[in-house]
């Protein structure tokens, strides 16, 4: 059932078994996990069911470090971020989960074993089942086109499976509507999570609305599933009883902000002959009903052995390039990449005579690459709370996200580790438009994927929540979201978050019997 | 007095890079010879000479002590892999060495950075002997 909070008496209070706080992925994940069941559920959120830009603009803030569009980056409203993400999707990598000596602050409480499990049903929920996220034998098989091996052992290729992309709120939401277990609050912002005296229990939510009414619900279990910048932020904000924020005893709430810096336009990578570069290494290949693409990523050797952090590569043909052409006449970089064809090309292609029996003024094709990659848990990079306020009165967020100098080495080794792959196979030539001394780029950019200010870790002095994603020191109250992720990798995040929401559900499960 | 593949390597190169008036066999005397002339299979290594030539200029800003023709030559001849045992006469295997030489190089991740571009050294330096025949 849908209830618009703006439309209730004032002074309403709700009650339930669990309280979800948000519906985005996380949030609905939940819900849904138990629509039908004896449970009652209340999914409190704080945007309608279309885009609205007065509660869109709860979502402003400030920048203390890179400058990062904090209202662009994620959406209030029922479906959060879904309603315009991108659907790129893949699982963290098994290296991802381990403490690293050379990563400081690494470490899952758990292996990917502990998500595989959920990784399946997690594909299926946004729409990307059957995946097959690794297996070059079977994309081969699938595409029927060889897939060249990369031979240098420091990459190795990975499959990005792309989610239609699912929109949360309008493919479950129905769902929910229906079951007669769930309610969903709609237009209703959390503005507070009142602890009991001693700050170890929750008993309530304080709820606003746009339009001046205050509600409350109460649960057994909360659930705080507001995005991975939002988490922390109410956290912060729920300050009365401890002054700190709730949960943020150890003064972690916020820290560790993490994002995968994307650097598009790091480097181009000339191909003379295309069709040494199957379609899936370049193109969103259609099957089984959705898109999927190949990335080239650091092997899980190479990081060991190089002490790096992870990364994703992928690349896709720009531009096409002819003797004589106009595009190389005017422009520096086509003319460097025109002759960087004409100089390669019997590097690049097999035979002395055109690439193209039929055209003979073909030289090959530009690729632009993209590129995202994990940074280092760094407890500087930051969330807390500004001294602006929002329409509510609330303190507005301010993010500090910083990157340092172990995050852009690691960048650089594997966009040369991607030249000698491509030189390797004889397929391309890589020209970089960062210098190997530069600092940080200044546009680098994030991927809307906010992840880590409410880590998760079995010592209360490292993390926020627990293995099961419960507040260290609060005993009803979880974390759903990325907002938990410890460390980062380098896949987008949101597959995984909806495999760590179910596994969720199945521990709240277990709690409620 | 260099062993006996390195000989018969260099001996190859040299034989077609300076073709009749190089002495051939393998000797002393012709291990190391001077010569300013461009191995006439090498323009055949690259798509197009001239484009070859702007990146082997590039290079050799960035690497002054090799603008020479003998030390490039030189640093070219003792990174050539062995013999890729293909047939189709001398200067179709010295093209298949230097493809193997390059790929090797990439392989290894021997590579130079050429205003921006990650090239392998060898082929950075096959560049940089066209520039120099370019600019005489
Ligand atoms: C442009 C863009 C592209 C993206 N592309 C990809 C991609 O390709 N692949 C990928 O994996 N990820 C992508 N993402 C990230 C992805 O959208 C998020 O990982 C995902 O939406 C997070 O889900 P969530 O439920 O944790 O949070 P959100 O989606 O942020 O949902 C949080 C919900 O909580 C509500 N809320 C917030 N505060 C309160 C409050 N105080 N009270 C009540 N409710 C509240 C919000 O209105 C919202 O509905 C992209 C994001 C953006 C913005």
């Amino acid at each position: 059932m849908y209830t618009d909070a703006r439309t209730l008496n004032d002074g309403t209070t709700v009650q339930a078994d669990v309280a979800v706080v948000g519906g985005g992925p996380a949030g609905i994940t939940l819900a849904r996990a138990f629509a039908g069941s004896g449970v009652e559920v209340c999914v409190i959120e704080a945007g309608g069911l279309q885009p609205d830009p007065e509660v869109q603009a709860l979502y402003q803030g400030e920048n203390a470090g890179i400058d990062y569009p904090l209202a662009a980056m994620r959406m209030r409203m029922f479906g959060g971020s879904s309603n315009h993400w991108g659907g790129y999707c893949r699982p963290l990598d098994p290296i991802d989960f381990e403490a690293r000596d050379w990563v400081p602050h690494s470490g899952w409480p758990f292996g990917i074993e502990e998500l595989a499990p959920y990784y399946g049903p997690a594909s299926d929920i946004v729409e990307v089942a059957p995946a097959e996220y690794q297996d070059m034998a079977y994309w081969a098989r699938t595409t029927g086109d060889t897939l060249p091996q990369l031979a240098t052992g420091r990459m190795w290729m990975r499959f990005v499976h792309f989610s239609p992309p699912t929109r949360f709120g309008e493919k479950y939401g129905p769902e929910l509507e229906r079951a007669g277990n769930i309610r969903v609050l709609l237009n209703a912002n959390v503005v507070n999570i009142q602890a009991t005296a001693e700050g170890r229990a929750v008993n309530g939510l304080d709820i606003r609305t746009l339009n001046g009414l205050s509600h409350r619900v109460t649960a057994r279990y909360y659930v705080i599933a507001c995005g991975g910048l939002e988490n922390a932020r109410i956290l912060l904000l729920s300050n009365d009883v401890v002054p700190a924020g709730l949960g943020n005893q150890n003064d972690l709430v916020g820290r560790f902000f993490m994002e995968h810096p994307h650097l598009g336009g790091f480097g181009e990578i000339v191909v003379a002959d295309l069709q040494r570069l199957p379609p899936i290494y370049r193109d969103r290949i259609l099957v089984h009903g959705h898109d999927v693409k190949a990335a080239f990523n650091p092997s899980e050797a190479f990081l060991r052995e190089q002490r790096l952090l992870n990364a994703t590569f992928m690349g896709g043909v720009a531009g096409e390039y002819r003797k004589g052409d106009k595009a190389s006449a005017e422009s520096e970089r086509a003319a460097a990449h025109a002759d960087m064809l004409m100089a390669a090309q019997r590097f690049l292609a097999d035979g002395a005579g055109p690439v193209k029996a039929d055209d003979p003024d073909y030289l090959g094709v530009w690729l632009g690459m993209g590129c995202a990659c994990e940074q280092a848990p760094n407890p500087d990079s930051r969330v807390t709370l500004s001294g602006e306020r929002d329409v509510l009165g609330l303190p507005r967020i301010k993010l500090d996200w910083r990157l340092t100098e172990q995050d852009r080495r690691s960048l650089l080794q594997h966009m040369h580790s991607l030249a000698y792959e491509f030189g390797t196979l004889g397929i391309g030539r890589l020209v970089l438009n960062v210098a190997d001394d530069s600092p940080w780029p200044e546009v680098v950019a994030g991927g809307a994927h906010h992840m880590g200010t409410t880590r998760m870790h079995d010592d209360p002095r490292q993390g926020v929540v627990d293995r099961n994603s419960k507040v260290h020191g609060v005993d009803n109250l979880y974390v759903a979201g990325s907002s938990v992720f410890p460390t980062s990798g380098a896949a987008n995040p949101t597959l995984t978050l909806v495999a760590l929401t179910l596994r969720l559900a199945d521990h709240l499960k277990g709690q409620l019997q | 007095m260099r062993s006996g593949p390195a000989c018969s390597r260099r001996t190859f190169l040299l034989t077609v890079l300076v073709g009749a008036l190089a002495p051939t066999g393998c000797s002393d005397k012709d291990a190391s010879p001077p010569t300013d002339t461009v191995p006439p299979w090498l323009p055949g290594a690259v798509g197009d000479v001239d484009a070859a030539a702007r990146i082997g200029r590039a290079y050799l800003q960035a690497n002054r002590g090799e603008r020479n023709l003998d030390t490039l030559l030189a640093a070219i001849d003792a990174a050539l892999v062995g013999d890729p045992g293909l047939g189709g006469g001398d200067t179709q295997r010295l093209l298949t060495a230097l493809q193997h030489t390059v790929r090797a190089e990439y392989l290894r991740g021997e590579s130079v950075n050429v205003q921006g571009w990650v090239l392998s050294v060898t082929e950075a330096r096959v560049y940089a002997v066209l520039a120099l025949a370019a600019d005489g």
